[in-house]
């Protein structure tokens, strides 16, 4: 259990690291740079939890950690008046289908030297297909999450969504 | 204010809203996000405003709500996409400020040209940033310690390199091959001397920074949001780049061999 916790810890800090530097990157303003190191760990944690420890598969994971991010980035924004995709995207891009994506990148290169392709032609092949099905289905569900916003919310800004049910159901009476 | 002064007024209010869309154009942001800002503005100064997407420049067209006849259309070409968030929250701020406070039109243009040459992070701090980004992905995608080093390390010379290009004002498929062959050298000496115990991870984090991830991720959200154009040339723009940067690696490879990776 210890262990498990240690894990969890480590992934966490490290993802953090990882969206703060990709947030610095995308010149994300410093008085939110801790809101992506927030986010990034959070969802790259959910994502570690649900694929290596209870198992369920890396898609379905990251569409999870993709929708975690999110909407709490929806919650985030209201509290430090910043548009979410500010530090929704440096979060998403801590689970980036990179491995994947050069995966494809070498198989296609073997590919093109016909003598390495045919002794081991089916796996190559069927590895290649895999890994780019894989890659563009991962970049698929982080950008889902991304415009989460507008998939379950119906609102095209984020500062008209609104997490407390009472004023979503008095705006609907003012829309009607 | 006779009828050519207010044709004339219009055509400088296009020139503004054009100035403020094709910036966030260049610093990243949606297509929708684009439309609703630019919206959000010239609906306050009284316009109806409609904008047509392309990848490498807007058009955009406003007519006067009070007087129809009174319409102007301008375009503006761009010349570089660099991803810079802080534009983003600018802009979103001012233009509810905008519709808020009813600013005018100097009051406007005085805050953009403002928003747009205020200074975000040092050539340093994004060197720094690059290199720790590369390093804990390499460690979080399961590389050990010392790959996630060379990693990292990598990840800041292809970083340096690419900077210094761009300054010299290379074509920006020169720019990420030059960057992602440099970084995957740097990478390729954790396979040669068996470093760590996955090279392969190594070689397939350190050019991360150059995956260009709103673009693609941008790419995705105009397809949902059904900017299909802008969509599309999202999505090749960013294949292209990632082409570039298997180019860089292909090249690295000629060098060690492809059995070492």
């Amino acid at each position: 259990m210890n262990e498990i916790f240690f894990l969890s810890l480590k992934d966490f800090l490290l993802a953090a690291v990882v969206a703060i530097g990709f947030a610095v990157l995308f010149r994300t303003p410093r008085s939110v740079l801790w809101v992506a190191g927030l986010l990034g760990g959070a969802g790259h944690l959910l994502r570690y939890v649900l694929h290596f420890q209870i198992g369920s598969g890396i898609v379905i994971s990251t569409l999870l950690a993709a929708l975690f991010i999110g909407i709490a980035g929806i919650y985030l924004a209201h509290k430090v008046h910043t548009p979410p995709v500010v530090f929704t995207v440096p979060a998403c891009i801590t689970m980036i289908p990179g491995l994947y994506a050069y995966r494809t990148m070498l198989g296609l290169l073997k590919i093109t030297d016909l003598d390495t392709a045919r002794q081991d032609a089916n796996n190559i092949l069927l590895d290649t297909v895999h890994n780019f099905v894989l890659a563009s289905s991962l970049l698929f569900c982080l950008a889902m999450g991304i415009c989460v916003g507008i998939l379950l919310f119906r609102q095209k800004s984020a500062k008209h969504i609104t997490f407390k049910l009472r004023r979503r159901v008095i705006r609907y009476r003012e829309k009607k | 204010m006779d009828r050519s002064e207010i044709k004339h007024l219009a055509g400088t209010h296009t020139d503004l809203l054009l100035d403020i869309g094709s910036t966030l154009l260049a610093s990243g942001a949606t297509s929708e996000r684009i439309n609703r800002n630019v919206q959000r503005i010239g609906s306050q100064l009284g316009y109806d405003v409609d904008i047509f997407f392309d990848y490498t420049g807007l058009i955009i067209t406003i007519q006067l709500k009070s007087d129809p006849t009174i319409y102007a259309t301008r375009h503006k070409k761009l010349s570089k996409h660099h991803a810079n968030f802080n534009i983003l929250k600018d802009i979103s701020l001012l233009s509810w400020k905008v519709k808020e406070d009813n600013l005018e039109v100097p009051e406007i243009e005085e805050a953009l040209e403002e928003i747009k040459t205020e200074p975000t992070y040092s050539r340093w701090q994004i060197l720094i940033a690059v290199g720790l980004a590369c390093f804990a992905l390499c460690f979080t995608a399961g590389g050990n310690l010392k790959s996630a080093g060379i990693a990292g390390l990598a990840g800041f010379a292809g970083m340096y390199v690419r900077q210094e290009l761009e300054k010299r004002g290379y074509l920006s498929m020169i720019v990420i091959m030059g960057a992602s062959f440099v970084s995957s050298m740097i990478a390729s000496a954790d396979a040669i001397f068996k470093i760590g115990d996955k090279p392969e991870i190594t070689a397939a984090t350190c050019v991360l920074y150059l995956i260009p991830g709103v673009q693609m991720i941008n790419s995705v959200i105009d397809l949902i949001e059904g900017y299909y154009p802008m969509a599309l040339a999202r999505g090749v723009f960013s294949s292209y780049i990632i082409l570039w940067i298997a180019v860089g690696i292909t090249l690295s490879i000629m060098f060690i061999g492809l059995s070492n990776f």
